[in-house]
């Protein structure tokens, strides 16, 4: 008879990611000028910050992960 | 997702939104396809911007695989690309919901239309309290809005008003599992009671307060909550008598969306 082992985890093992307190980086200040980037979206198209916006105003959201 | 149901107001607000992670072009595509975001979702695939703006988490070991993720956050612009605001929470899991971003951050209104509203009202006052989205998103703040509407020539007194007063306060009681924040109230003018010695802290109009709820449910099913409230209106000669009401507000909850590696 063989025991049935614990199926093994697919998550990664837990680790300390979040900061244990507010000293944490922020970026750029309240009333600096965000940098500017180009990057690629989901179309396959290079998108710049700054051409892109034009005069409006923008929220920008950096996310962990569209995965998990 | 949220953000996309409310493109069409950020859009109107004249707000442009992007979304960066880590993440390749290929899973931020398939995330889109997945929940229809039509908003850009860029890939800041080796974490250059992410490090340019100095919030690459580094708690996280080089050799683990997600390594290369931000501190998640918020900046929000004007129109010259100056910051105006931003948010970035220690939990990283608590993010702020997405109409109280348009509301706070930009000060664009609320369409009322949305979202579960309970009212009640007393002599020269009318109180609604609305969530301030259309659910309580696991782990998200959202804001739960308690607004007086009061007649004109009447006021309610600040929380610690004193001076013998009855202070406003807003107590949320939520089941186990919603965390509730303490309430916002709007800065409070003087105000002198004819005959009266002091002046004391008032608010009138419309006063709009605000209380963080945050829900960390892992069911489904919408909660109750009890929005105690005590007050007492008075124009500069007399009172009403003293309030307590409790509101009570069904509010559903919603799970996180995940994107689901491609098979």
């Amino acid at each position: 008879m063989t025991q049935e082992s614990e199926p093994t985890p697919t998550e990664p093992p837990p680790t300390q990611r979040n900061p244990t307190d507010d000293q944490f980086p922020t970026g750029p200040e309240v009333g600096d000028t965000l940098p500017d980037f180009t990057l690629t979206d989901q179309y396959g198209h290079a998108v710049n910050f700054r051409e892109s916006r034009g005069n409006r105003r923008a929220l920008v959201l950096f996310h962990r992960s569209a995965r998990w | 997702m949220q953000l996309q149901r409310h493109l069409a107001e950020f859009e109107e607000a004249g707000v442009a939104v992007y979304a960066l992670s880590y993440d390749a072009s290929e899973t931020l595509a398939a995330f889109a396809e997945e929940f229809g975001i039509t908003y850009p979702l860029l890939s800041d695939a080796g974490s250059e911007v992410i490090r340019r703006y100095g919030i690459l988490n580094t708690l996280v070991r080089p050799d683990e695989a997600v390594y290369g993720i931000p501190y998640p956050g918020a900046y929000l612009t004007d129109e010259a690309g100056a910051v105006t605001e931003k948010s970035f929470y220690r939990q990283y899991r608590i993010r702020p919901a997405t109409r109280s971003l348009l509301k706070d951050g930009f000060g664009v209104p609320l369409t009322p239309e949305s979202g579960p509203v309970a009212e009640s009202s007393a002599p020269g006052v009318r109180v609604t309290a609305a969530l301030g989205e259309e659910a309580l998103v696991f782990q998200q703040r959202v804001p739960l809005y308690v607004r007086f509407d009061l007649d004109p020539g009447l006021h309610i007194y600040a929380p610690d008003a004193g001076g013998g007063m009855l202070g406003t306060t807003v107590e949320v009681h939520a089941p186990e599992g919603i965390e509730i924040g303490s309430p916002a109230f709007p800065t409070a003018h003087p105000f002198r009671i004819e005959g009266a010695a002091e002046s004391l802290p008032v608010l009138d109009g419309t006063v709009e307060i605000a209380v963080p709820l945050i829900s960390t449910r892992a069911e489904v099913e919408p909660v109750m909550l009890d929005i105690r409230l005590r007050y007492q209106a008075c124009d500069d000669r007399q009172c009403f008598l003293p309030q307590e009401q409790t509101l009570t507000l069904q509010v559903p909850l919603q799970g996180l969306n995940r994107a689901r590696p491609r098979s």
